[in-house]
């Protein structure tokens, strides 16, 4: 990361931190108890970032991995630096997709009474995170020169779960509620409010996050791949020496 | 902690409107989140420190 790079983080932080503050001032003390779910309805304003914060971050990683595949033989620097941002991503996207889950199981047991309920959008969103893990576990576990290959072809498989765990409320009769936003019916601007806040807030934050994981990912790939370049220098010196 | 968060009233709780289970975990939903994210964000500043250090001593030792 060069000077220029770290102060643009550091004003990034500050923003993120102003944005994340705002919002929660916003969802806990500045926006009013539903008329339904009471104080209960701000467990949502916590709630549904974590989902647009998947589904940005994973989608990315997608884009990321299909890059990394189509210039790994061209290009090699630059497929390095995709691969490096699909790990920034994937990362980044499991932790919104874990928080997405326990904070509808917490919110669940409250409005439903249950913690949760093997129905269609549930049963498909564990099963993106699982896929997303493995992605993870997967990446650590092995150490060949073709990791960042499988690794890429896994992530636009899991990347297929992501349409269906959005439609599953559409496809199928589910316990979880139809969309909030871009469903039927309206949305009081008191819920509007704080959900776009806080949105905003995660999602900003989240950026910061995968731009210095991905800057640490990039300097270790580097790294290791002019070790292994200077290794076959020193390689072909010696042969030549011996020829 | 989350006993000081929730007994400081900074999550509003109303109850004629909330159950306790609802404020607790409403209480805990916001102190997961942050906390969470806050250990993910200390992970990655720790991957960067020793993305830093690795790259600086496999430079001395080339030099």
């Amino acid at each position: 990361m060069t000077r220029k790079g770290i102060i643009v983080r550091w004003v990034w932080f500050v923003a993120a931190v102003g944005l994340l503050a705002y919002g929660l001032f916003v969802a806990l003390w500045n926006s009013p108890p539903d008329a339904q779910q009471g104080n209960m309805i701000r467990a949502f304003y916590y709630h549904f970032p974590n989902w647009i914060g998947a589904g940005i971050f994973l989608p990315l990683n997608l884009v990321a991995s299909v890059a990394y595949l189509y210039l790994r033989k061209s290009n090699p620097r630059v497929a390095l630096r995709a691969d490096s941002f699909a790990l920034a991503t994937a990362e980044m996207g499991v932790v919104y997709c874990v928080l997405g889950m326990v904070t509808g199981s917490l919110w669940g047991r409250e409005e439903w009474g249950i913690w949760w309920t093997w129905d269609a959008r549930l049963t498909t969103t564990l099963m993106l995170a699982l896929i997303y893990v493995s992605y993870l576990v997967l990446r650590r576990m092995t150490d060949s020169s073709s990791q960042a290959t499988i690794c890429a072809v896994l992530a636009i498989f899991g990347f297929l779960d992501i349409p269906i765990v959005y439609m599953s409320t559409t496809w199928w009769r589910t316990q979880h509620p139809a969309p909030v936003f871009g469903g039927e019916g309206s949305v009081a601007h008191a819920i509007v409010v704080p959900t776009v806040w806080n949105v905003v807030a995660w999602v900003v934050w989240g950026g910061l996050i995968v731009s210095i994981r991905y800057a640490a990912e990039v300097r270790v790939q580097q790294r290791s791949y002019d070790d292994a370049l200077a290794a076959i220098g020193l390689f072909s010196e010696e042969k030549s020496q011996h020829a | 902690m989350l006993r000081l968060f929730a007994s400081a009233r900074i999550v509003p709780f109303d109850p004629s409107i909330d159950t306790p289970l609802g404020h607790r975990n409403l209480v805990l939903i916001y102190v997961m989140v942050g906390l969470v994210q806050l250990a993910y964000a200390a992970y990655t500043l720790h991957k960067w420190r020793v993305s830093g250090r690795q790259t600086k001593s496999s430079n001395s030792l080339d030099s």
